[in-house]
C-alpha cells in the first residue's frame, strides 16, 4: 500500500469528509421524506378520494331529481309572497331597527340576570352544605352563624330569580311586538324553507364533498393526525371473537375503509370497491338481521378484516381471469400466511353454518341448504362424523330381513351398480371404479359383490309374511295415484319440475324422498309387497314410512300393481360363478390383515367355500363401511369409516394428499375432484389391494358437487359466542324442532307448511282429471291433502294431538288419506308446539275455546238462523259438511265438517276467518261475506245488521254444534 | 443440459458431500493461500462466488422461491460478506507472512501505521458518516422489502417447515444427530464457554495487533473449521437447503411437502448385539449399552491422553495438564459433531449411548 498522504494534522482529507457528508445528508434527508410519504400514502386514502367523487355524483344526481319534484310555481309564488313582505317592512324600518336595538338591550339584562342567578345558587347551594354539616357536629345552636349566612344566601336567590323572571318577559315582550311585524315575511320564509329543506340538505352535503383548501390540509402529512376527513373506518366485534389459539381477541373489520357504498343502496350501479351490498335487506342494513355494526363483513367472507390494503386483505379472486386482472392491476398475491382467506362468492353462503348449524331449514342460502339436504339424503354421515347429523337416522333400508324381500341375484347385480336399476338411487357404487377396473379388479370385484350377498342373506332373519291375495292391478295402479303414496314415491321418470332450483328457496325433491317405485316387480315378491304396505313396521319397526290404514283388498291390488312395474334387465338377473381360488387368495389377504401369514393359511385351510365366502362378506362389509347406512346383522356397533367432516372446513390443506394429480392447492379443488372421482388420488401409486381409497362413487352431477362443497368448507372450527347466534326463544326452538321431524317425515311431501311444499298436489290433480270428475288440473287442486298454513291458529292443540295419533275425516270428498305415522309422545308433543309456534298463538294451554265453553243459547239460536240454508242467510252447509249431510254443491266446492269445529277450531280464528279467509288462506273457496265490519253493513235484521255481532253469532253457533 | 447441471448440483449439496466439500474448500483456501489471494482471477472468483451462485440460481423457479423470502435475503447478503472477509483477512496475513520471512515487522507495526489519529475529526466524523449511510441503507430496505408479519401462532398447526431464527440454524441442525439436551443444552454451552476460553488456552502472543497465518496455522484453521463449516455453512444449510418436515432439498429442487426419505435409524447396540453378534439386545440397560459407554470413555478419557502423547504433545508441554484437558474435551466435543453427522448418513448411527430408561443419549 502506498505512504498515506496526509493534509495538515489530520489523517484524513477533512474537505472530502465535509462532501461527503453533504451527500450523505442529503440521501439521508430523501430516505426519510420517503418512509414518511410511503407511511402517508395508503391505498385506502386513494379508494376514498375517488369514492368521495363518486358520492358527489349520487349526491348531485339526488339533487338534481329532487330540484325536479319541486313545485317551481309554488316557489316562485313563495318568493314573491316574501319579497313583498320584505318590500312592505322597509317602509318601517326605522321601527324595527329600533325595537332590534331594545330587544338587544334586554337580552343583555336578560344575560346578566341569568348569570347572577346561577351566581347565587350556588353559594345558596354551598351555604346549605355548610349548615348541614355544621348543625351536625355542633348542633342547632352551634350552627347559628351558618344559618344567618343560609338565610341571606337564600333571600339573595330569590332577588335574583325575580329579576330574572322580570327581564325575560320584557324580552319576550318586545320580541312578540318584532314577530308581529315580520310575521308575513318570515312565515313565507320559512315555508321556502320547508319546500327546500331536502336541497339545501344535498346542497350542503355537496358543499361538504368539495376538494377544497380545508380538504387538503386536514388530511396533510402530519396535520391528518389530528382530524382527517380521510380515516380508517372500522367496526370492533366484541360479540365475534377472532381466534388466535392461545387467546381471542374482538374481531376488528376495516372493510368499509374501502368498501365505502356497500352499506347504502345508493351505490348499486357502481363497481367495487364502492357498489352496494347486494342484499342490504338481509346483511349490512342498519334494519337488517345483520347490521355491518353488530357482524361486521369478515365473520361471512373471511379475509383479514384489520388489514388495510387489497393484497393484505386475503382477498379470493372468482376465477382465473379474475386472478390474473387483480395480479396485474392491484398487484394481488396468493398469502398462505391467514387460515381463514376470503371465501369467493360462490362459496360465501358456506359461512352460515357457523351460527344456523341448528337450522334444518335455510331458505336464504338455496346453494347451501341444497348441499346440507344432499349430505343428509347421500347419507354422507354414514361413512363420515358431521356434527349436524349426529343423532340423524341410518338412510338406508334395514337389510336384517333382506332374505324374506327380495333375491341374492337381485341384490348381486344391485350391489354391482345400483344406478342401472334405479337412475336416481343415492346408493353408490362401490366395485368396478378407478382403481379396481383393470384386469385383475374385474375378477375380484365379482368375487366381492358375490361375498357381500352372501353375508347378507346368510346372517338375515327370516320375517313372517301374509300372503298376497289376488289383486286388481288397474284398481292398484288407481290407489297409488289417489290414496297418497306418491307425496314421497315416484313411479317411472324422474320428475323434471322437481329438480333444484337455485332461485326457489328450497330443493325440493319431496318425491324423492321414498325410493322411485319403478321396476320394484323385479326387485321383491308380492307377498313382501303385501306385508309391507299394510304395516311398513312389522319389517321395520324403524322405518318412516307410515301406515296408510289400507284395507286388505286395497293392499292386495297396490301389491298387484307394484309387482307389475317390472325392470327387464333384473328379472332375469344372475350371479356368475366365481372362482373359489380367487375367493380364497382374496380372503387369505384379509386373513394376513388380523394374523401372521402362516396362521392365516391355516385358518384358510379350515374353512370350507361357504365359510370363506361369509368371512370375506363380513370382511368387505366392515371395508366399505356398509353398516353407514344399512342396519346389517353383526355390524350393530360398527364405527364410521371415513374421516371426519366436522372441521373440514379448517382442515389444512398440508393434511390433504392431493396425490399425483395435477390440481390447485386448495380445499375446494381437492374436495371436488374427490366427489368426481373418489378414487383417483390413487392414480398413478403403487397400491396393494389393502392400501387403496375405498371411497364410492355417487355419480353427482357438476351442481350437486358445487352445493355439497359449499356446505361441507361450511364445516368449520370456527366457534361462535351465543350473543352472535339467533336468540334461542322457545318460540324458535319449536320451529326447529318441528321442520326437524316434517323434514324426516316428509310432510311437505302433501302439505304446504310455511309456504313450502304440496308435492302431491298435481299428481292429485293429474289423477282427478283422468277420471273425469275435473276437466282441468287446475281445478283437480282442491283435491289435494290440505294447506297448513296457519294451522297453528286454526286448530286446537288438543285436536291436534289426538288427529296425529288417530287421524278422522275431516274433508269427506278427499282421496287422499292422512296417514297414520305412529309418532312417538316427543314427536307428538314437538309438532303440536311447532304449529303453535309457527302462528304464534298460545300454546299449550289458552281458555275459551274449549269445548265445554257455554255460549248463550240466543247467540247460538241467532247464529244458526244466520247460517242456515235459506235465502237471505249465508248458507254454510250449501259447500260445507255437516256430519254425514253432504253439501249440494259440486265436490270441487266442498269444505270441512262444520260439526268437528268445537273440538277443532279456535274460535278466534273462527272469527279472523270469516272477516278475511284470503288473507290467512289465499287461493281458497271460502268467500268474504263481510268486507267491513261497520255496524250496519250486516245481514241479518233481528241483530242490527251488525257484521261483529253477526260474527259472534256465527262463531256462538259453529262452535256448539258438535254438542 | 441445463436439467442435468441442476440435479448435478442438486446431488452436490447433499448434506454429506456439502459438508464435505466446505471442510475441503477451507482447508484447500489456507493450503493454497498464495494462488487464492494473489493470483487476480482465482482471487475474484472466490470472492464473487457467492454472487455468482446466488445471482445464477435466482433464474431457477424453486431457488427463487426460497431466495426472495425477506427473511433470507439478509443471509444470501451474510454469505457474500463471510467470504469476502475472510479471503480479506487471508491475504492481509499472506502478506505479512511474506514481510516476515524477508525479516521486515509485519504491516500494521510500520512506523506510520502507528501514528496516533485525532478523536474528532478522524475517527467520530468517519462514524458518523458510517452511521448515517447504514441507517439510509435500512430505511430503504425497510420499504422495499418490508419484513412480513406471519398468521398468529397456533399449536396446532406449525408451520412446516419451523425454522429457529437464522442464527440459531447451525444448532436447530445438530439437533437432527444429538439427543436434544446435548444439542440444546449442553454443545451450545460448551460454544459459548470455548469461546470464552480462547485467550486462556491459546497464550501464543503472536499475531497480537496484526494479520498472520503461519505464525498460527492450527488456531486460525480450528477457529476458522468451527466457524465456517460448523456455523456458517450450516446456517446456509438450513435456510436454503432444508424444507417441509426438515427434509433435505437441493438448490434447484421444489419443496414438495410430501416428499418421502427412508429414516430407519439404529442404535450402535443395536448393531452390536443383533447385527454382528448375532444375540438379542440384553434387557439390562448396562449391559446392553456397554459398548457405547466403553466407546465414549474411550473417545473422552483414553484418546486425550493418547493425544498429549503424540499429536497434541506440544500443546500438553506448553498448556500444562489443567488447560490441556479443557481444551482436548472442547475439542473432541467439536469434533464429535461432524463425525456423528458422517455416521448419521452413512450407517444410519442413531445414538453410541441410548439409555431411555434415563432419557440419556449421546
Amino acid at each position: 500500500m502506498a505512504k498515506k498522504k496526509r493534509k495538515g494534522v489530520f489523517a484524513r482529507d477533512i474537505d472530502k469528509l465535509n462532501m461527503w457528508f453533504a451527500i450523505i445528508a442529503v440521501a439521508s434527508l430523501v430516505s426519510v421524506l420517503w418512509m414518511i410519504w410511503d407511511d402517508y400514502a395508503r391505498p385506502w386514502k386513494s379508494y376514498q378520494r375517488q369514492f368521495q367523487v363518486v358520492q358527489s355524483e349520487v349526491t348531485q344526481q339526488q339533487l338534481a331529481q329532487e330540484q325536479a319534484g319541486v313545485d317551481q310555481q309554488e316557489l316562485s309564488a313563495l318568493r314573491q309572497q316574501r319579497d313583498d313582505a320584505e318590500q312592505a317592512l322597509a317602509d318601517q324600518a326605522e321601527s324595527i331597527r329600533e325595537l332590534r336595538d331594545e330587544i338587544e338591550a334586554k337580552q343583555t339584562r336578560v344575560d346578566r340576570a341569568d348569570q347572577e342567578t346561577r351566581f347565587a345558587r350556588s353559594i345558596f347551594d354551598t351555604r346549605r352544605w355548610e349548615f348541614e354539616e355544621a348543625r351536625k357536629h355542633h348542633g342547632e345552636d352551634g350552627a347559628s352563624s351558618e344559618q344567618a349566612a343560609l338565610d341571606q344566601a337564600s333571600a339573595d336567590l330569590e332577588q335574583y330569580r325575580g329579576e330574572l323572571e322580570i327581564e325575560t318577559l320584557a324580552r319576550d315582550a318586545a320580541q312578540a311586538s318584532l314577530d308581529e311585524l315580520t310575521d308575513a315575511q318570515s312565515s313565507a320564509v320559512s315555508a321556502i324553507a320547508v319546500m327546500t329543506r331536502e336541497i339545501d340538505r344535498l346542497q350542503d352535503r355537496l358543499d361538504a364533498l368539495r376538494f377544497d383548501w380545508v380538504y387538503y390540509l386536514r388530511n396533510a402529512p402530519f396535520m391528518d393526525g389530528f382530524n382527517p376527513s380521510e380515516r380508517i373506518q372500522q367496526v370492533v366485534l366484541d360479540d365475534i371473537r377472532l381466534d388466535l389459539n392461545f387467546t381471542d381477541a374482538p374481531r376488528v373489520d376495516r372493510c368499509e375503509s374501502c368498501h365505502l357504498g356497500v352499506g347504502s343502496a345508493d351505490y348499486e350501479s357502481y363497481d367495487q370497491p364502492f357498489t352496494s351490498h347486494p342484499r342490504l335487506d338481509l346483511f349490512v342494513g342498519d334494519s337488517s338481521a345483520h347490521p355491518a355494526g353488530d357482524f361486521g363483513c369478515t365473520v361471512c367472507h373471511g379475509g383479514k378484516g384489520h388489514a388495510t390494503s387489497f393484497y393484505t386483505a386475503v382477498h379470493t379472486p372468482d376465477n382465473e381471469s379474475e386472478e390474473e386482472r387483480w395480479e396485474h392491476d392491484l398487484g394481488w398475491g396468493h398469502i398462505e400466511l391467514w387460515e381463514w382467506p376470503m371465501r369467493t362468492s360462490n362459496d360465501v353462503e358456506a359461512s352460515c353454518v357457523k351460527c344456523h348449524m341448528d337450522d334444518p331449514w335455510l331458505p336464504e342460502s338455496p346453494k347451501l341448504e341444497y348441499g346440507l339436504e344432499l349430505v343428509e339424503s347421500l347419507s354422507c354421515y354414514g361413512c363420515h362424523q358431521i356434527d349436524r347429523f349426529d343423532d340423524a337416522r341410518k338412510r338406508g333400508p334395514n337389510l336384517s330381513g333382506v332374505a324374506s324381500k327380495t333375491t341374492p341375484e337381485w341384490t348381486y347385480n344391485w350391489v354391482m351398480d345400483p344406478k342401472s336399476f334405479r337412475p336416481e338411487t343415492p346408493m353408490p357404487r362401490f366395485l368396478n371404479l378407478a382403481n379396481t377396473s383393470d384386469e385383475y379388479w374385474t375378477g375380484r370385484n365379482e368375487v366381492e359383490a358375490e361375498a357381500i350377498v352372501s353375508y347378507l342373506f346368510a346372517s338375515a332373519s327370516e320375517v313372517e309374511l301374509d300372503p298376497a291375495p289376488t289383486g286388481d292391478v288397474a284398481s292398484g295402479e288407481a290407489l297409488v295415484a289417489s290414496v297418497g303414496c306418491l307425496g314421497c314415491h315416484n313411479v317411472g321418470d324422474y320428475v323434471p319440475s322437481e329438480e333444484y332450483d337455485p332461485n326457489t328457496a328450497r330443493f325440493s325433491g319431496y318425491r324423492q324422498h321414498g325410493p322411485n317405485l319403478d321396476g320394484i316387480g323385479s326387485k321383491v315378491s308380492a307377498d313382501w309387497l303385501y306385508t309391507w304396505v299394510r304395516d311398513p313396521k312389522h319389517y321395520w319397526d324403524e322405518t318412516v314410512m307410515p301406515d296408510l290404514r289400507l284395507t286388505q283388498s286395497e293392499a292386495g291390488d297396490i301389491a298387484a300393481y307394484l309387482m307389475s312395474l317390472t325392470h327387464d334387465a333384473f328379472e332375469s338377473a344372475t350371479i356368475p360363478a366365481v372362482d373359489a381360488a380367487e375367493r380364497d387368495e382374496i380372503a387369505l389377504e384379509y386373513l394376513q390383515q388380523q394374523m401372521p401369514s402362516q396362521m392365516a393359511a391355516d385358518r384358510l385351510a379350515e374353512m370350507d367355500d361357504d365359510a370363506t365366502r361369509m368371512y370375506l362378506g363380513e370382511r368387505l362389509i366392515s371395508r366399505y363401511g356398509c353398516a353407514g347406512c344399512h342396519a346389517i346383522p353383526g355390524f350393530e356397533n360398527a364405527g364410521r369409516i371415513g374421516t371426519s367432516l366436522s372441521e373440514w372446513g379448517s382442515k389444512s390443506v398440508n393434511r390433504l394428499d392431493f396425490g399425483l394429480l395435477d390440481l390447485p392447492h386448495d380445499r375446494r379443488a381437492f374436495f371436488e375432484q374427490k366427489m368426481r372421482a373418489p378414487r383417483s388420488y390413487d392414480d398413478g401409486r403403487v397400491r396393494n389391494p389393502q392400501e387403496i381409497l375405498r371411497m364410492p362413487n355417487f355419480d353427482l352431477t357438476e351442481e350437486e358437487i358445487d352445493a355439497i362443497a359449499v356446505a361441507v368448507l361450511g364445516f368449520t372450527d370456527e366457534e361462535m359466542l351465543p350473543a352472535a347466534k339467533p336468540e334461542e326463544t322457545p318460540r324458535r326452538l319449536a320451529i326447529l324442532e318441528g321442520q326437524a321431524i316434517a323434514d324426516q317425515y316428509n310432510c311437505r311431501g302433501c302439505h304446504v307448511l310455511q309456504d313450502q311444499g304440496g308435492a302431491i298436489h298435481p299428481v292429485v290433480a293429474a289423477a282427478k282429471v283422468a277420471d273425469g270428475s275435473v276437466t282441468n288440473e287446475a281445478a283437480g287442486m282442491v283435491f289435494g291433502p290440505p294447506s297448513l298454513t296457519s294451522q297453528g291458529a286454526r286448530v286446537q292443540p288438543e285436536w291436534l294431538y289426538r288427529f296425529f295419533t288417530e287421524p278422522t275425516t275431516v274433508r269427506p270428498w278427499l282421496d287422499v288419506r292422512m296417514p297414520t305415522f305412529d309418532f312417538d309422545d316427543h314427536e307428538l308433543n314437538a309438532l303440536t308446539a311447532y304449529f303453535a309456534a309457527v302462528d304464534d298463538v298460545p300454546y299449550p294451554f289458552e281458555s275459551v275455546y274449549t269445548a265445554a265453553h257455554e255460549y248463550p243459547s240466543d247467540l247460538v239460536r241467532e247464529g244458526g238462523e244466520l247460517a242456515a240454508d235459506q235465502r237471505g242467510s249465508l248458507q254454510c252447509f250449501s259447500c260445507h259438511f255437516r256430519g254425514n249431510q253432504q253439501p249440494r254443491v259440486p265436490p270441487t266446492q266442498w269444505a270441512p265438517d262444520l260439526a268437528l269445529a268445537a273440538e277443532r277450531l279456535r274460535p278466534d280464528w273462527i272469527d279472523g276467518w270469516i272477516k278475511d279467509p284470503q288473507a290467512l288462506q289465499p287461493g281458497t273457496n271460502m268467500p268474504q261475506f263481510y268486507t267491513t265490519i261497520e255496524p250496519g253493513m250486516g245481514f241479518w235484521g233481528p241483530l242490527n245488521r251488525d257484521p261483529q255481532a253477526e260474527i259472534d253469532a256465527l262463531v256462538a253457533y259453529i262452535m256448539s254444534l258438535g254438542n | 443440459m441445463i436439467e442435468l447441471l441442476k440435479t448435478f448440483m442438486n446431488g452436490l449439496f447433499q448434506p454429506s458431500i456439502a459438508l464435505t466439500l466446505t471442510i475441503v474448500a477451507v482447508a484447500a483456501m489456507y493450503r493454497y493461500r498464495r494462488i487464492v489471494t494473489q493470483n487476480k482471477l482465482v482471487a475474484s472468483l472466490v470472492v464473487a462466488s457467492p454472487v455468482l451462485f446466488f445471482a445464477i440460481s435466482a433464474f431457477d423457479e424453486n431457488f427463487w422461491i426460497q431466495f426472495k423470502r425477506p427473511d433470507n435475503i439478509p443471509i444470501a447478503g451474510m454469505m457474500f460478506l463471510v467470504v469476502f472477509f475472510t479471503w480479506f483477512a487471508l491475504k492481509l496475513a499472506v502478506d505479512n507472512d511474506d514481510r516476515i520471512r524477508e525479516g521486515r515487522p509485519p504491516k500494521e507495526a510500520e512506523p506510520e501505521e502507528e501514528e496516533k489519529v485525532f478523536v474528532w475529526p478522524d475517527l467520530v466524523y468517519s462514524e458518523l458518516l458510517c452511521l448515517l449511510l447504514v441507517s439510509i441503507l435500512l430505511v430503504v430496505w425497510s420499504i422495499l422489502i418490508p419484513a412480513p408479519l406471519e398468521e398468529p401462532a397456533n399449536p396446532q398447526l406449525t408451520p412446516n417447515p419451523s425454522k429457529a431464527p437464522w442464527y440459531f440454524l447451525g444448532l436447530q441442525e445438530i439437533l437432527v444427530y444429538f439427543d436434544p439436551w446435548l444439542a440444546g443444552v449442553v454443545i451450545p454451552t460448551f460454544i459459548i464457554i470455548g469461546l470464552m476460553a480462547i485467550p486462556y488456552l491459546d497464550t501464543n502472543p503472536k499475531g497480537n495487533g496484526y494479520y498472520t497465518f503461519e505464525e498460527r496455522k492450527s488456531e486460525v484453521f480450528l477457529f476458522q473449521f468451527g466457524f465456517l463449516v460448523l456455523w456458517v455453512f450450516l446456517v446456509f444449510e438450513g435456510t436454503f437447503l432444508r424444507g417441509p418436515n426438515w427434509n433435505f432439498y437441493g438448490p434447484y429442487e421444489y419443496w414438495d411437502a410430501h416428499k418421502l426419505v427412508p429414516l430407519t435409524n439404529v442404535q450402535l447396540s443395536e448393531f452390536i448385539w443383533a447385527r454382528w453378534l448375532g444375540i438379542g439386545l440384553p434387557s439390562f440397560w448396562l449391559v446392553r449399552e456397554f459398548f457405547g459407554i466403553v466407546l465414549m470413555l474411550g473417545y473422552f478419557v483414553a484418546l486425550p491422553v493418547w493425544l498429549a502423547s503424540s499429536f497434541l504433545r506440544k500443546y500438553f508441554e506448553q498448556m500444562g495438564m489443567f488447560r490441556y484437558v479443557i481444551f482436548s474435551h472442547l475439542l473432541l466435543w467439536m469434533i464429535l459433531i461432524p463425525i456423528k453427522m458422517y455416521l448419521r448418513w452413512t450407517v444410519n448411527l442413531k445414538y453410541f449411548v441410548a439409555i431411555p430408561e434415563f432419557l440419556f443419549n449421546i
